[in-house]
């Protein structure tokens, strides 16, 4: 196993088009860091270049301290899954597993040896003798993981290599994929679109976009501090709220107003928080349904906003320009009835998950509709008035015109 | 109505095949009839059989050189062209430098030069290297057009093959060659064998460059030996139709055997599917 390292790495092809620029990127050694982004953001690429399937025109690729930028693919001693599994169709699993040791001259007994130990931990045993053609989807899956383990490569690079499953085989797999890495504690860089693949395997996610990284931090640091508007409407479903908002100072910090919204941000230690004070229909509701408790995130990620004072800390020096991007994820929403509300609209559309249920909420003076996550429990009617309370301690602030976060 | 609609696209291919086949039944039909009855009222249905033309063909004409002679150059040719055109195609294919497109146009310009403007060049190419009635002297002029035609169809069937399989190839640690030879050559057998019968054919085929670089029946290949069949007062249509039944047998059984080896797709379960 080995550490890999991007340095300035570009590449631009030669009608001009830019696939990638300036990566720099430390992957620790048993590391797990998973590039996402939509496509077209240069997220295989970067991966590809790695491999040495592609190779860059600027910048340098260290894998465990040496220099492999000139080295072809097959020296770089790496392993790859492919999103298409690339098996050999004309040759049987057996033939499948052992090739990467064949090309590697490992005497025939090794050989035996490791397929055997690869075909009973993935339990592909009974297929061995059989052609690719001959198997489901999950257990070419399985064969292309299997001739990545086959040998004990420097790197495992992987290329969306879910995305041909079914959904249930899909979340099955991850799983198994997640454990693999504990169990080989390998040094994985792993490619993919969705932004949930992304968040459950990754040690660390590197967000891209348009060939250039965004932002690279632990999960959890990426959706609790997202570096810019992009990866906070990239990562997290439903996306994130965004609201353009004009920044005036008030009596006790800033207030930030866009249409029928509202909310003040207060800087002294005594402010009011508006989120306590019951009222309404909101003594009977349960607290935001985040997939983080608030306690934990709070606790363990210092990343997050520390609390509301920043955040009004913030705005107040955004008034200095004016406008401001406030996003507030669909988690951090509280609907309430009657009472004091950081906003006002009536429900357009209610989409049940079962656990929860997804509220389109409309807004006088916004063009689409806000995505508030409620409790399954909640009864909400379509053109019911609804009251919106943002948590305070969860509001993400951008800067109107580059939409980098806005820290205190 | 409809029903006689329905009829037509099968009646037209009935036509076709009847009109393929027929002069392959006249020959054979023709090739044992007796020279008497040739030229009497034709009959679709052949009345005495005789072997006399084969007996003829072999005994009088010797017409086992002209075969011996037409399969090595075939043969060679084939194995040739098919071998250093496999690599050269799977570079052009798959490898990224410079000019790529021109090599590829100019490969397929050498072989539109009409032969009968080369002819004499070659003649005196061959003449000076000492390969006048050789069979280097014919296998050599041959692949000015089985390069290109076994080249360009390679091409074709090379850059069909999924490219994830030879990446994956080389990240298992296959250097080019390796991968050529391990996963490229076994996927594109059906490839390579109908390129191979097509290359076959038209060496075997080939009139123009057999007759003007062979100098006596030692060398002379089939066509050759079969249009220096005709006599200064007649032509023995009965032993030439006899020769051309020979000579399109084994090309004929060759396409048939390797028929179901063309078709059958070798890549299915490559990829996802």
């Amino acid at each position: 196993m080995a550490a890999i390292t991007l340095d300035r790495v570009g590449k631009t092809y030669p009608n001009g088009h830019v696939a990638a620029w300036e990566l720099c990127l430390e992957i620790a050694d048993g590391e797990l860091v998973v590039l996402v982004g939509p496509s077209g953001s240069g997220k295989s690429t970067a991966l590809r270049m790695v491999a040495g399937l592609e190779t860059p025109t600027s910048g340098r690729i260290l894998i465990g301290g040496d220099d492999v930028t000139d080295t072809p693919p097959q020296d770089r001693d790496l392993a790859m899954v492919f999103q298409s599994y690339a098996l050999y169709p004309h040759k049987t699993v057996r033939e499948n597993l052992a090739f990467p040791l064949r090309m590697r001259r490992a005497p025939r007994m090794r050989i035996d040896e490791r397929v055997a130990a690869v075909a009973d931990a993935l339990g592909l045993r009974p297929l061995l003798d059989r052609k690719p053609a001959q198997l489901s989807g999950g257990q070419r899956q399985r064969v292309a993981l299997g001739r990545a383990m086959v040998r004990e490569p420097r790197a495992f690079l992987f290329d969306e290599p879910l995305s041909n499953l079914d959904p249930a085989l899909r979340v099955h797999t991850r799983a198994e994929l997640a454990l693999l890495h504990r169990r080989l504690a390998a040094t994985m860089l792993y490619v993919t679109h969705d932004q949930e693949e992304a968040m459950t395997l990754g040690d660390r996610i590197v967000v891209m976009r348009d060939g250039a990284i965004q932002q690279a931090a632990p999960p959890l640091d990426v959706y609790l501090a997202p570096a810019n508007r992009f990866v906070a409407a990239f990562i997290g479903s439903p996306a994130m709220n965004f609201f353009d908002c004009a920044v005036t100072a008030d009596a006790t910090g800033a207030r930030l107003v866009c249409g029928a919204l509202g909310v003040s941000l207060a800087t002294g230690p005594d402010a009011p928080e508006p989120a306590d004070v019951p009222g309404g229909g909101f003594a009977a509701q349960p607290g935001p349904a985040g997939p983080v408790s608030p306690a934990a995130g709070t606790a363990v990620h210092a990343a997050e906003p520390a609390d509301r004072a920043t955040a009004a800390a913030v705005a107040a020096r955004a008034t200095r320009r004016g406008r401001v991007v406030l996003g507030v994820r669909p988690h951090d929403i509280v609907l309430v009835g009657e009472g004091p509300a950081d906003a006002r609209g009536e429900v357009a559309v209610v989409e049940p998950l079962g656990a929860e249920q997804i509220v389109h909420v409309r807004m006088a003076g916004l063009d689409e509709t806000v995505r508030v996550v409620a409790p399954a429990e909640r009864r909400v009617t379509p053109d019911e008035p609804v009251g919106l309370r943002f948590r305070r301690d969860r509001l993400h602030l951008f800067d109107a015109e580059t939409g980098a976060r806005l820290e205190a | 109505m409809r029903r006689a609609v329905r009829w037509v696209p099968a009646l037209a291919v009935a036509a076709l095949v009847v009109a393929g086949l027929f002069p392959i039944y006249w020959a054979a039909v023709s090739s044992v009839t007796p020279e008497s009855r040739l030229f009497q009222t034709p009959s679709l249905v052949p009345g005495r059989l005789v072997a006399d033309h084969y007996r003829a063909l072999f005994e009088q004409r010797n017409f086992w050189i002209p075969i011996r002679n037409s399969l090595v150059v075939a043969g060679a040719t084939t194995l040739f062209s098919v071998s250093v055109g496999a690599l050269c195609a799977y570079a052009l294919a798959r490898l990224r430098f410079r000019g790529k497109p021109l090599i590829l146009a100019f490969v397929l310009a050498v072989s539109m030069f009409p032969q009968i403007a080369i002819v004499s060049p070659l003649f005196i190419v061959l003449r000076r290297l000492h390969l006048i009635n050789t069979y280097p002297g014919l296998v050599l002029p041959y692949l000015t057009f089985a390069m290109p035609l076994t080249i360009w169809l390679l091409v074709g069937f090379f850059r069909q093959l999924p490219a994830e399989l030879e990446e994956a190839a080389m990240m298992d640690g296959a250097g080019r060659l390796r991968t050529f030879r391990e996963i490229i050559l076994p996927l594109s057998l059906p490839g390579l064998a109908t390129t191979a019968i097509l290359t076959f054919l038209y060496s075997w085929n080939e009139f123009l460059f057999a007759l003007s670089f062979t100098l006596g029946p030692e060398r002379y290949t089939v066509p050759v030996a079969i249009a220096l069949f005709r006599g200064q007062y007649q032509v023995p249509w009965g032993q030439i139709l006899a020769a051309a039944v020979v000579a399109t047998a084994p090309v004929a059984l060759l396409v048939l055997a390797f028929q179901r080896r063309i078709v059958q797709g070798l890549t299915a379960g490559a990829v996802k599917g």
